[in-house]
């Protein structure tokens, strides 16, 4: 679980040495193609081109921009996903400022929702996780590919987004 | 099908009974039983997302919305009232305000694009900073972080210069919200600081109404149904004002007859009675054409001039002496025949109006033209009657506080010695602390930005703030623009969007649409008061333009004491309701602010400007013959001034397009689906002279620059004339602005502070690709 | 006659100002390319100066509407006034419609993968509103009439340019663009 706490914190670094912290927590102490030491100022610009601003997102991190068709936010799947979280008693703290579909929220809600799993036989939890991991299995693939595809790619960043997208692949194993 | 209560006309696709794919199959009214009971939400994992802070499962709105009151601050004529619908925190859909006859419950192809504009995914987000001016390398900061450079540069440029005239302010109208005069008020707040004043607007008509009759003021335009006739000069209502369209179309249905002049066939010159295709800029003899032909057939209103008008004996020898309906035909094109007959149907009809439009006065001579079309107006009697009048615009319900504008400069705080009123179209307060008034700002000309930066010294312009502008996208001479940007060392740019200003500034500060902020909006065209409230919370971290001000004023008085007296917090609501004032209550006969929320109000002013015909001339007369005028180097009377001369092949107009206002709206990707890329328009004779076909890639260019896009051919555009409409796409070099050069019009500087800038004064030739 | 709701377009008064389009996307929220109100301008053969004269066409309600025909789920049904409407949780996506439909009503929305149109703001009209389109025209060239009792001079159904399908008899009337006189320059 701490890949997922990570890379929840990754997306939503502001700064080069939030980016670092997070990256060497998905990559632990040592693994394989992630044992190269960035230019995180580097990083830094290149994730904002990406996610953040301030031009047009190469990479927005909304799942709403992908399902809901020409990168709307705050549409019907943003609130969708509010509703989701709302059924777990949960809700964004940056509600109505920052799309609730923000990747980082939804790998936070993830983690609510596997706790859940564990704890309690509830149907209605059961059909909420699978409903949830549906939802993301739709976009996260093509937001990954988009990272990797994108004018401003930047390896470290392409690692996170194949440390994500084989994440999720393991999740619908389970 | 669903039943639905009476204000629940919108049923949602979440609905209970019905599993919908994709959604949720736990409506929001269902929470997972047991969760709470069992305690497992206390304990989940989280690290960003918390409990829900209303009742669990409780639905806020149910199936009905939260209203608003919203109006649109843009420069249009149109300022429309709106009524927002919001659901859960987000806003679902717009109307227009059906309270407002004016607006009468609709917007345009742009308002409506607001529902889309704050939850567009290329909002600026944060305040960021370029490493790098133009590379594209952006970090982002905090809030205390930007304010931090920022103060740090301005108590630089104060220390090096013991002035802060190296700051400069770039603001005009991409905002129009009574509170964001909060920038102005800002920069002095700060101290003694450049202004780059005047209007590429409209500054040469004002001064020339202020010569002839003391001040700009129209008619109401929903008086226009009782003219008999109706002149759209230079003006394209169907695009620029589509809500007074419909005056229009009932004064012809009572029977008025519409003359369109312009040098295009517009889309309101298509729904004309009569177009008249003159020759640009020659409007100024047609008109005085006119009034020499009045004046001989001695249909020229005798005992209205008598008794309201000073000048005319000497205008009538003018027109004796210099101006034959034979000329004005040759100078204008139009033959003589129709000018002779437009002006004796113009005089008779009563009572016959005119509405100036701005591109009419983008012209060296623009000012003189609309003296000429003014005294048409006043020797016929048409001023101060309803359904008549020579319609421009006005102020008079702009009559507010200006608390935001109204900042005090700090303490010893030192400028341009000796005090200067700082004028500007908008500019409603005078300086009235005379007393400690030893100082005052410097003003530089707004429609010369790239040449005063470039320029200026003594001290040079370090840095620029720049807020409601874009003067990458709409001031002239792009090429220049770029130079003189290398000299600023500071760029901040506060604004919504990434467009081509944000791409060169060293620091973006995320600036609140509409629905996220509190202000106050009137018009300089109808007679409407709109309140503007805020309807949901600022997306990300945006700021209004006056919490932006208050947040800077943190950080400098805690980098220096007493160097801002701007506060540092403020209840913007509360600044909102500063604004209002006894006078604006007693006008729009309203009890209190509050009464807007129930929507909009109309003042209760008389439907004819200059009703009582006391001018606010110096004679107290309507003066054709202008000793102000004179004395601000133009002629005392209206007298004809020649065009530009032609510099190059064709003509080159760039006037506004439809689907957006300057650099707004056309890169939202709704506008994109009607609206997706820009093109030259050029006849089919021209174009066949230069091999050119529908559809081939062409460069227009001349001295200044050149454009590269796609032709159009068209009958619309004379022969002689390149048509290009200025508008920014998001992901297209087009810029008009690089083949517009910053020649001055003849008039604007008395008003406004400045000369005008002949934007339609421009040539240029044509080439394939 | 029976109840028939239609959309009368005026042509003349219409001033081509995409309002309508825009006040649709507005309440509705579209994806791209699924496009309920399309304003059309008219072919230098109808109306001689380009981009000065527009049809503003939607969803034409047709009497015999041929969606509602060809659809296999019967997602389609017409109201006692005439509006037809087209219920997109039964639909299957079939496409059957969307290539049936002379007029090019219903679109295929990517997102949902299904079809979808001009709903006539049923809804709205239920609760004795108009239509989003009409209520926000500024010039009041678009309007919802009741063709039972319609009848204004010179208003046609098959306007130039706009197809004639009388099996389908379409729910829509429209009044010609008119020209200015127009007095060129004598210069050029």
């Amino acid at each position: 679980m701490k890949t997922v706490e990570a890379m929840r914190d990754f997306f939503l670094a502001g700064d080069a040495s939030e980016l670092e912290k997070a990256y060497l927590e998905i990559c632990g102490p040592s693994q394989g193609e992630a044992s190269f030491d960035p230019d995180w100022q580097e990083v830094e610009f290149a994730f904002n081109r990406l996610f953040v601003g301030p031009a047009a997102l190469e990479a927005p991190p909304f799942s709403s921009v992908y399902l809901d068709g020409q990168s709307l936010v705050m549409g019907k799947t943003t609130l969708d996903v509010r509703g989701m979280y709302g059924a777990l008693g949960l809700e964004s703290p940056w509600k109505n400022t920052l799309p609730d579909d923000h990747i980082s929220l939804e790998l936070d809600a993830v983690l609510a929702i596997n706790h859940l799993a564990r704890q309690t036989e509830q149907v209605e939890i059961q059909e909420l996780r699978k409903r949830f991991m549906t939802h993301m299995q739709s976009w996260v693939p093509l937001f990954a590919g988009k990272i990797l595809q994108a004018p401003s790619s930047h390896p470290a960043i392409n690692h996170v987004a194949k440390c994500l997208s084989q994440w999720l692949q393991e999740q619908g194993e389970q | 099908m669903n039943n639905h209560k009476e204000e629940n006309f919108m049923t949602t696709t979440n609905n209970a009974a019905e599993v919908q794919p994709g959604s949720c199959p736990l409506s929001r009214r269902n929470f997972v039983k047991g969760l709470l009971a069992a305690g497992l939400v206390a304990n989940l994992p989280c690290g960003l997302l918390r409990p829900l802070q209303s009742e669990a499962g409780e639905i806020v709105y149910g199936g009905d919305y939260e209203t608003f009151r919203n109006a649109c601050p843009r420069n249009c004529y149109d300022t429309c009232s709106i009524k927002t619908f919001v659901k859960d925190g987000v806003v679902q859909f717009i109307e227009g305000a059906t309270e407002s006859t004016f607006t009468r419950g609709g917007l345009c192809v742009k308002g409506y694009g607001y529902t889309r504009r704050p939850y567009s995914p290329d909002r600026i987000k944060y305040p960021m900073v370029q490493e790098g001016r133009g590379s594209g390398n952006w970090k982002r900061v905090s809030w205390n972080e930007a304010m931090e450079r920022i103060a740090k540069k301005i108590l630089e440029i104060q220390d090096k210069d013991g002035s802060l005239l190296g700051m400069a302010l770039s603001k005009y109208s991409g905002n129009f919200g009574i509170t964001n005069y909060g920038v102005e008020g800002m920069m002095s707040s700060l101290g003694y600081t450049t202004r780059l004043t005047g209007t590429p607007c409209w500054p040469a008509g004002i001064d020339a109404q202020n010569f002839d009759m003391g001040d700009m003021w129209c008619n109401d335009p929903e008086d226009m149904v009782n003219a008999r006739y109706v002149i759209l000069w230079g003006g394209n209502a169907a695009w620029n004002s589509v809500h007074s369209v419909k005056y229009v179309y009932e004064a012809q249905r009572r029977g008025a007859k519409i003359v369109v002049i312009d040098p295009l066939l517009t889309q309101q010159a298509a729904k004309a009675d009569e177009y008249w295709q003159i020759r640009t800029s020659t409007d100024g003899a047609l008109a005085l054409g006119m009034a020499r032909h009045i004046l001989d057939a001695k249909l020229y209103d005798r005992d209205w001039v008598m008794a309201n008008s000073i000048g005319f004996e000497e205008f009538a020898d003018y027109l004796r002496g210099n101006i034959t309906v034979e000329w004005a035909a040759k100078e204008s094109g139009i033959p003589a025949a129709n000018i002779i007959a437009l002006a004796e149907e113009f005089a008779t009809a009563k009572p016959a109006t005119i509405w100036l439009g701005y591109g009419l006065q983008r012209h060296v001579n623009g000012g003189a033209t609309v003296r000429a079309i003014d005294a048409l107006v006043a020797m016929t009697g048409n001023v101060g009657k309803i359904g008549g009048g020579a319609r421009y615009g006005h102020l008079r319900t702009w009559g507010f506080n200006y608390h935001a504008l109204l900042q005090k400069q700090p303490e010893g705080a030192k400028g341009v010695p000796g005090k200067a009123e700082v004028k500007g179209d908008f500019h409603f307060a005078g300086g009235d602390d005379a007393a400690a008034l030893s100082y005052s700002d410097r003003s530089l000309n707004i429609n010369k930005t790239a040449q005063v930066i470039l320029d200026t010294d003594d001290p040079p312009i370090r840095m620029l703030w720049v807020a409601c502008k874009n003067p990458f996208s709409q001031d002239f001479d792009r090429n220049k623009m770029i130079k003189a940007f290398e000299k600023l060392e500071m760029v901040v740019t506060v604004d919504q969007f990434f467009n081509e200003t944000v791409a060169m500034s060293d620091i973006v500060l995320p600036v609140t649409t509409l629905f996220e902020e509190w202000t106050i909006n009137a018009s300089y065209w109808h007679y409407w008061l709109s309140i503007n409230e805020r309807a949901i919370q600022p997306m990300y971290e945006a700021k209004s333009d006056i919490q932006i001000a208050a947040t800077l004023s943190n950080t400098m008085n805690e980098l220096r004491p007493g160097s801002c007296t701007f506060p540092t917090e403020i209840d913007s609501r509360e600044w909102m309701i500063k604004e209002f004032n006894q006078g604006i209550y007693d006008l729009f006969g309203i009890s209190s602010w509050e009464d807007l929320k129930n929507g909009p109000a109309k003042a209760k002013m008389h439907p004819a400007s200059w009703h009582d015909l006391k001018f606010g001339t110096p004679s107290g007369k309507y003066e054709f013959k202008s000793e102000l005028a004179e004395q601000w180097g133009n002629k005392a009377l209206p007298e004809y001034v020649a065009p530009r001369k032609q510099n190059n092949k064709y003509r080159l107009l760039t006037p506004h397009t439809k689907f957006g206002l300057h650099s707004q709206f056309v890169n939202l990707d709704w506008s994109e689906e009607f609206y997706p890329e820009p093109f030259v328009y050029i006849h089919p004779d021209m174009a066949a002279e230069k091999d050119i076909k529908d559809g081939d890639v062409v460069r227009i260019f001349n001295s200044i620059g050149e454009v590269t896009t796609t032709a159009k051919l068209s009958t619309v555009v004379p022969a002689d004339a390149i048509l290009m409409y200025e508008a920014w796409f998001k992901n297209n070099p087009y810029n008009v602005q690089n083949v517009v050069d910053d020649t001055s019009s003849d008039m604007g500087a008395y008003k406004t502070g400045q000369p005008g800038v002949a934007i339609h004064d421009q040539f240029a030739d044509v080439a394939k690709v | 006659m029976k109840k028939q709701y239609a959309f009368f377009i005026d042509a003349e008064r219409c001033i081509g100002c995409f309002t309508c389009a825009m006040a649709c996307k507005n309440q509705y929220h579209q994806p791209e390319k699924v496009i309920w109100r399309q304003v059309y301008p008219l072919d230098e053969e109808i109306y001689p100066y380009t981009e000065r004269a527009f049809y503003s066409l939607a969803c034409n309600h047709c009497e015999n509407p041929t969606c509602l025909n060809v659809c296999p789920v019967k997602a389609y049904y017409k109201r006692e006034d005439g509006v037809v409407v087209h219920e997109q949780e039964k639909c299957i996506g079939c496409g059957n419609c969307i290539r049936s439909c002379p007029y090019g009503a219903p679109r295929y929305n990517p997102e949902v993968k299904k079809a979808e149109k001009c709903s006539f703001c049923w809804q709205r009209i239920d609760a004795g509103l108009k239509p989003q389109c009409v209520q926000s025209c500024p010039v009041e060239a678009l309007q919802i009439v009741d063709l039972a009792t319609f009848d204004k001079p010179g208003a046609v159904q098959y306007p130039p340019g706009f197809p004639k399908y009388p099996k389908l008899n379409p729910s829509v009337r429209f009044v010609l663009p008119r020209l200015p006189k127009i007095i060129g320059r004598e210069d050029i």
